[in-house]
């Protein structure tokens, strides 16, 4: 029963093709700005190695918000499925609200990923036409771990919010305002070392930054060798902390299990809400 | 709270000690706020039968229907559906009842054959029992023929016969109907009125709707209306209009300015309504009498029998049209 709830869930997220499209919006403005202006901007051709860098900084952070903003468009069904009462037909049917649940949770997450890699063989392509290499096969699986990890953080956070979103309008203004930020919170538009200090650590207390840093690591973790090579320790760490590869606290770099725990933390913290919530709206 | 025993729902009780009543409902109360939308409900229902609950909008139908059928919490009373209290037993009433939604719930995206697939696997049946109770929801209501096409892309009638057989898949005793007909063309609602009156009399279902249709009412079995969240009137289509509407004279006069001070001094009341002096009648055969006493008056006339519409108006003080 939750299988056909999911799949049915499935269905209508992909036949509806601008849904589908507008959930990708923000993955194809970024790429398609690159792609302009500021792949060129960011680009240091002096170096050997810095473009294929500056590819992989570039749609690491793209797989990280197209996770995010994917999650959310797929979440539409179920705002749709309350907006249109389309929900009371699965309320007087024998389905437990536990089942229901479960069932979006599944299929966003499902759509999620789908869709992150999708954004990922979009990055691999962008890459090789920019003279990068494939990237390696362990490294597809990190990131396809990163990918899980991503869309479950961002399908906890979301489920959490849309619980007290009840109208299509108000879903549509959340997605627009959430599509605007997540590209500076996740450190895309603008480089988070070139952001003020005090900005840098509010970041830092965003999840989804989190998650960024992760795919940063993974991805970049070649090239940076490849151009960074015999460089001095501190140059790499300036760079690092420009470009949000690592979280800095007091010079000292955040280790990387931190990013892990923020990210779990996260999950427990939002599904313990959205219980609550839940409970507390069960008995009104 | 409010004294809700009813003189009228005591006889029926009484009357249908014998009879098997599908759905009993008594004291049914439902606030929102400080609106109170229900105001102490009786009802009973034949098994079998077909019940047309009837009011003007915001009378409470929708409210009810709603705690009728598990939706919405009721704040005091009691429904028992086929033997099931709603409250505790709500997953065994889910299995008996049908719902057929003012608002079509079922997905556009999809075709018909998906969305009836999807929505019959919430009733724990196999894989098997699910294509053959498809196809018999299919085969009652007739799409077969419209089974691949996509939902959102069938006209009215169409839609709300795919809405029907959604709620049949899983068979069940009683159907419920919230304004079935409502918005399709008069044409399509006879079709759909069919099926309705179909699953009644060929598979013996119970079946319960509101209606903004007299006419339709008027087919009902028993009507019930309701009207600022109480039942104010009960009873056959017949008894309802027996007890609330009379049969009339309509008369054509040669000229009204003329005929009705006549009518003014044998003090017969009437009503003009355009061209028409309207003569309301205790027995039809007083038409007789009347009509020879003002013959030289009258251009045309008829004799009509009170309709359901008449009665309505009668009950609630509101005129269908404004519904």
């Amino acid at each position: 029963m939750i299988l056909t709830l999911a799949f049915r869930h499935l269905k209508i997220y992909f036949r509806d093709k601008l849904s589908v499209f507008f959930s990708l919006l923000s993955v194809i403005i970024i790429i398609g700005l690159y792609v302009l202006f500021l792949g060129e901007l960011v680009n240091d051709p002096s170096i050997d190695g810095y473009r294929t860098m500056m590819d992989n900084w570039i749609m690491s952070g793209v797989i990280a918000v197209g996770g995010f903003t994917v999650t959310l468009g797929a979440y539409g069904i179920l705002v749709d499925d309350k907006a249109k009462k389309i929900e009371r037909d699965f309320v007087v049917a024998p389905i437990k609200p536990r089942t229901r649940i479960i069932a979006y949770i599944i299929s966003t997450a499902v759509i999620g990923v789908i869709m992150s890699i999708f954004t990922l063989m979009f990055a691999q392509i962008y890459i090789l036409i920019y003279g990068g290499p494939f990237m390696k096969f362990f490294t597809l699986i990190k990131i396809f771990g990163l990918i899980v990890l991503n869309v479950v953080t961002a399908s906890s956070i979301i489920f959490f919010i849309i619980l007290f979103v009840k109208t299509s309008s108000s879903y549509s203004a959340l997605a627009t305002i959430v599509g605007t930020l997540i590209g500076f919170l996740m450190g895309i538009y603008v480089p988070i070392g070139q952001l003020p200090a005090i900005i840098q650590t509010i970041i830092m207390f965003f999840p989804f930054a989190h998650a960024g840093v992760l795919f940063r690591i993974v991805m970049m973790e070649d090239s940076l060798a490849y151009v960074f090579n015999g460089a001095p320790a501190e140059t790499l760490q300036e760079i690092q902390a420009l470009l949000g590869i690592r979280f800095y606290v007091n010079g000292q770099p955040l280790p990387i299990y931190t990013h892990f725990l923020v990210l779990g933390g996260t999950i427990a913290l939002f599904f313990l809400l959205s219980m609550i919530v839940l409970r507390f709206k069960k008995q009104k | 709270m409010e004294n809700t025993f009813n003189q009228d729902v005591y006889l029926l009780n009484v009357e249908v000690m014998n009879m098997e009543a599908i759905i009993e409902v008594h004291a049914l109360t439902k606030s929102y706020g400080d609106i109170r939308a229900v105001k102490g409900i009786d009802l009973l229902v034949k098994k079998g039968s077909l019940l047309a609950f009837v009011g003007p909008n915001g009378a409470g139908k929708s409210t009810t229907i709603h705690m009728l059928t598990t939706l919405l919490k009721p704040d005091s009373g009691d429904i028992i559906i086929a033997g099931f209290k709603v409250g505790p037993n709500d997953e065994k009433i889910k299995h008996e009842i049908g719902i057929v939604f003012q608002d079509s719930v079922l997905d556009d995206l999809l075709t018909v054959q998906e969305n009836l697939m999807i929505r019959g696997s919430f009733y724990g049946l196999t894989r098997k029992e699910l294509n053959i109770a498809v196809a018999n929801a299919m085969t009652v209501t007739d799409i077969h023929d419209i089974a691949k096409r996509r939902f959102g892309k069938l006209s009215g009638g169409q839609k709300r016969r795919v809405d029907i057989a959604r709620a049949l898949i899983h068979q069940p005793n009683v159907l419920f109907l919230d304004e079935p007909t409502t918005g399709l063309d008069p044409q399509t609602r006879l079709k759909v009125w069919d099926t309705i009156e179909k699953l009644q009399k060929e598979k013996g279902m119970t079946v319960f709707l509101t209606t903004h249709y007299m006419e339709e009412a008027g087919k009902a079995d028993y009507v019930y209306v309701i009207d600022d969240g109480k039942i104010v009137a009960m009873g056959s289509p017949n008894d309802l209009k027996n007890q609330y509407s009379s049969d009339t004279l309509q008369i054509k006069p040669l000229h009204k300015k003329d005929f009705t001070p006549l009518l003014d001094a044998d003090q017969v009341p009437y009503k003009i309504q355009a061209d028409t002096v309207i003569i309301p009648l205790n027995d039809v055969w007083d038409a007789e009498a009347l009509i020879a006493k003002y013959r030289l008056h009258i251009v045309s006339f008829q004799v009509l029998n009170g309709t359901m519409d008449d009665a309505f108006v009668a009950i609630t003080g509101k005129e269908l049209r404004d519904l």
